[in-house]
């Protein structure tokens, strides 16, 4: 009896993660988006590594001259740096749907 | 026939665990893996190990008494809802969507775990003994196609690689 049982809470618990399987299975969006995803790390690459060198010389001058808008502006920087990062993914994403909507337009011509 | 290839699957399924050890490493010397794909690596290589440890044991305690194959079925059962949780939990850790092979392997231990419970209830509660020879056989064929499913990261890097060099030529 408590076998039977055990199997039944089992199976009812089997039937909820195939349904969470299901709702977490990626779609060609989230493909599309890793991708896209890589292209622009490539591309913000080399201002991290501007960054990164400001970083360096930023804070010398911070200790050195205590002139502390320096610092604050490479603060500034790096929070831009991560919000163009954002939008460049949102802007690829978009050119990826003008694209696909501008291929099924000429597909229905 | 279908002797021939449960004992075939039986051989196969000893070299298994080397082989789903194997493969998911040379795809991530190949630059074919993803973090979905490690996960369920992972976690396929752990429960196949578990399984080829715990089985002689298993065997010995559920053939004792025929009261005791409730043991051998819902333990199995219990490992593969286990990955599945695991598999998923892991992802949602992550933040990232199941990729195709996380996706079927996952579906495959489901399969797997509902093919155990319904052995179990046809051998041992019913008595009909329909699912006996799809059981063994059932079970043998998962295994692989889990390890088969750890090899398509592989098969699309050739294919793409073999379309790139027709593009070139």
């Amino acid at each position: 009896m408590f076998g039977l049982l055990y199997l039944a809470i089992l199976t009812i618990t089997l039937v909820f993660l195939v349904v969470q399987v299901f709702k977490h299975k990626s779609t060609p969006i989230d493909k599309a988006r890793r991708e896209v995803e890589k292209e622009v790390q490539k591309e913000f690459q080399i201002k991290a590594h501007q960054l990164a060198i400001d970083y360096v010389k930023t804070t010398q001058i911070a200790e050195c001259d205590v002139r502390y808008n320096s610092l604050q502006n490479w603060k500034e920087n790096a929070h831009k740096y991560y919000i163009d990062y954002n939008a460049q993914v949102a802007y690829e994403m978009e050119q990826l749907n003008v694209v696909k909507i501008g291929f099924k337009f000429k597909e229905s011509l | 026939m279908m002797a021939v290839y449960s004992e075939l699957l039986y051989q196969l399924n000893n070299w298994l665990w080397l082989i789903s050890i194997v493969i998911p490493i040379l795809v991530f010397f190949a630059g074919r893996s993803s973090q979905s794909y490690l996960i369920v690596a992972t976690v396929w290589c752990a429960s196949h190990f578990i399984n080829l440890k715990l089985e002689p044991w298993l065997w010995e305690l559920a053939t004792s008494r025929s009261d005791n194959l409730i043991y051998w079925f819902s333990t199995w059962a219990s490992i593969d809802a286990l990955c599945i949780a695991l598999i998923v939990m892991a992802h949602r850790y992550v933040n990232i969507k199941l990729d195709f092979e996380a996706f079927s392997i996952s579906v495959c231990l489901a399969g797997l775990a509902f093919l155990q419970i319904a052995t179990y209830l046809d051998g041992v509660v019913w008595q009909t003994k329909l699912l006996q020879e799809a059981y063994t056989v059932g079970v043998n064929t998962g295994h692989v196609a889990n390890s088969v499913i750890l090899l398509f990261p592989l098969i699309t890097g050739a294919k793409e690689f073999i379309n790139s060099k027709r593009k070139v030529v």
